[in-house]
């Protein structure tokens, strides 16, 4: 009898144990909040571990066609350029921008800042190509010039979980967080979060010497236009090498091809 | 008081009963044949006949034992075998198995033979295993990056007596054909991974003004100067107090505002035209001829297009004749014997590969499928099946194909199509064909 009751608690403990969930926890932003300060999630990300600290992600901001964007540089800003640009960015710091020449709203600019919290493992010599996207709709940076603040979480979409939408490359779709929601939180929900775009709350002091405006971040990388042009428009064929001259496709098999 | 002996026994029985039940599942996904239910109709197919059912390789004439036997009689090999499944394989097999000669299908992620520890260009081709998992090894990054098609993930697919099949979730592309002996066997294709990270955005617009915090006074005092210097009266404290409006221009929340409908893409696509020819990334021997040319390994590596026979590294490449030859091990001589005759054992292979490895939304792809018999016997009732994973949208009037087949597309349930040729001719040995097609990448 005392055999079999120790033996009995040997199952039960077994059968408790043998319930739980071996997968691993995915790296998930849940502990982290939306509403925290610039950067704690890029730093708490790095903390993490994993091939991401001093890894130069190229990011692609874009604005409404016309205007113009300069990354900050500790104290001011850089010269600008017309949208889009691609920048190279670390995951951790803060980086700064100044959006200017908005079209219909002379005077207008707004100053968003993008923290980068994850990056992406194309194949070889491909990143230019694909570039993180950040876009900047004129919707809103007219509401964030009214006083409202914009928080947006770019995720990279799980492939199981996407949507059968038809989009061209350029074509950012986006869901509004509840009131209450973190969007963070969604964001890990529906994909892998990898950037937080912030806009409005914040214009600089007017002699524009405040590195603390600027979060003290390094300079990102400006990648030239014509070489992102010429990384964009390598066609994909290119990477599969010529085999050999047309030929016919049935020197084995039969029939020739046809609808 | 403790609980009687006859209760405690009983409970460790369910525990070890429910206990064991957990592991009953391997063996049975070992055979084609994936529940009993599947057995039992494959059991009643035998009793029915093929609406196309005019070729050799009869079902009608076999009996049901040779259904029965399909999970069960050691001299049939089963497809779909994984070599870390607690079913070793067959003893008068063993030594194809070792010699990586066979059309296996080492785990959920990748088929036409391919083994582990191999790795492929675009990493789910070759499908590297671990215990206990599959992570493609190749693959640069993680795999949420990359669209991938083809093999047979998830459920191992299967036939029903009605012609239906089960088990073909998004992504897999299957082959299944029936054999002179009755059997239907499903052989998946390798998988073909293309890098095409999609983005996507939740965003939060909050007002700050409810954040803002108003100070008004506490008081005011307002004294007044009275006729009577001797009554001096003390004003009363006016309190004005406002507090801020919480939550004032929130707006409620409206999702997917900027979704697009399907159908309102009226860009005019034009197609190339390969009307008896093939594309330079598919124009090789093997896609051509169906024969493995040696001098074509890199390219057909670079073209996401492996199979066990060119791309095993670890084990010897046997080919007679430019025609793939079989193990064979006996005891009455040392070695392992290459041949090329083994009855009973016709074969399928069926191989995928994409026309890039890389792809923006709204970028096209071309897909070629290349299937061979290459067994010793004919088969019949040869049927492709592809189920696209949602992101990849069917070029519609965009499938070739150099044999006839009934071609159909059906909607799944992601939103994508499963294609679906029928070959109407039974395939003798060594024969094969091809199927092209087109998506769009969404």
């Amino acid at each position: 009898m005392l055999v079999a009751g120790k033996l009995l608690r040997a199952v039960l403990v077994g059968l408790t144990c043998s319930t739980a969930v071996f997968a691993q926890d995915r790296p998930v932003h849940w502990y982290h909040a939306g509403a925290m300060p610039p950067g704690a999630i890029g730093r708490l990300r790095l903390m993490r571990g994993g091939p991401l600290s001093g890894f130069c992600q190229p990011v692609e901001i874009r604005a409404p066609k016309g205007a113009r964007i300069a990354p900050a540089t500790g104290s001011g800003f850089q010269n600008s350029q017309p949208s889009p640009i691609v920048v190279g960015l670390s995951i951790g710091p803060v980086y700064r921008f100044q959006v200017t020449e908005i079209p219909g709203h002379p005077g207008l600019e707004l100053f968003p800042t993008v923290e980068l919290v994850d990056r992406l493992y194309p194949p070889p010599g491909q990143r230019l190509r694909f570039p993180v996207p950040i876009e900047l709709t004129l919707d809103e940076i007219l509401s964030a010039a009214e006083g409202r603040f914009i928080t947006r979480v770019v995720y990279l979409e799980d492939p199981l979980l996407a949507s059968a939408i038809a989009r061209e490359k350029d074509e950012q779709p986006w869901i509004e967080a509840r009131p209450g929601e973190d969007p963070l939180v969604v964001a890990d929900h529906l994909g892998r979060p990898m950037a937080i775009l912030r806009l409005g709350g914040r214009v600089p002091e007017t002699n524009r010497a405040d590195p603390v405006f600027s979060y003290g971040g390094p300079e990102p990388i400006v990648y030239d236009r014509e070489t992102v042009a010429q990384a964009q428009a390598k066609l994909p064929q290119a990477e599969i090498p010529q085999a050999k001259p047309k030929a016919d496709i049935n020197a084995g098999s039969g029939s020739k091809l046809g609808q | 008081m403790p609980a009687p002996a006859w209760f405690r026994y009983g409970i460790i029985a369910i525990a070890t009963l429910m206990l064991c039940s957990c592991r009953a599942m391997p063996e049975q996904s070992a055979s084609n044949v994936s529940s009993p239910s599947l057995r039992e109709a494959a059991v009643a197919r035998t009793q029915s006949v093929h609406p196309s059912d005019s070729i050799s390789p009869s079902r009608a004439s076999h009996a049901a034992t040779q259904f029965n036997t399909r999970g069960i009689d050691p001299n049939i090999m089963p497809v779909v075998y994984q070599s870390e499944s607690n079913t070793p394989p067959p003893a008068n097999r063993r030594a194809e198995y070792a010699a990586g000669m066979r059309a296996g299908y080492p785990c959920g992620n990748g088929g036409a033979g391919f083994r582990s520890g191999q790795c492929g260009p675009h990493g789910c081709g070759l499908g590297g295993c671990q215990p206990g998992g599959c992570a493609p090894c190749s693959l640069v990054g993680p795999r949420d990056e990359y669209l991938c098609d083809g093999g047979d993930d998830g459920l191992t697919a299967g036939v029903r007596a009605d012609w239906q099949v089960e088990g073909l979730e998004q992504e897999d592309t299957i082959a299944h054909y029936d054999t002179v002996d009755g059997r239907t066997v499903v052989t998946p294709s390798n998988q073909v991974c293309i890098y095409a990270p999609r983005f996507g955005v939740v965003r939060r617009s909050i007002d700050l003004h409810e954040y803002a915090r108003a100070d008004m006074p506490g008081g005011m005092e307002t004294p007044l100067s009275l006729a009577k210097i001797d009554e001096n009266e003390r004003a009363t404290t006016s309190l004005n107090q406002l507090e801020p409006t919480i939550n004032r221009a929130e707006d409620p929340a409206n999702l997917a505002r900027n979704r697009n409908q399907l159908g309102e893409l009226d860009r005019t696509l034009v197609v190339e035209e390969y009307d008896g020819s093939l594309a330079a990334y598919a124009d090789l021997q093997l896609i051509r001829a169906g024969t493995v040319s040696n001098n074509e390994k890199a390219l057909v590596s670079r073209a996401s297009l492996a199979a066990i026979t060119w791309a095993g590294d670890q084990s010897p490449q046997i080919t007679i004749g430019e025609k793939h030859a079989q193990a064979a091990i006996s005891d009455k001589q040392p070695g392992v014997l290459y041949h090329l005759h083994d009855p009973k054992k016709p074969t399928l292979r069926l191989v995928k590969l994409a026309s890039t490895g890389l792809a923006n939304p709204g970028d096209e792809v071309e897909f070629t499928l290349r299937f061979d018999n290459i067994g010793s016997q004919v088969v019949g009732n040869v049927t492709i099946m592809d189920n696209l994973t949602t992101r990849l949208e069917y070029v519609e009037g965009s499938q070739k194909s150099s044999v006839e087949a009934n071609f159909s597309a059906q909607p799944n349930t992601g939103g994508s199509v499963v294609l679906r040729w029928e070959i109407t001719e039974p395939l003798e040995a060594g024969e094969g064909g091809v199927l092209q097609f087109k998506c769009k990448v969404r």
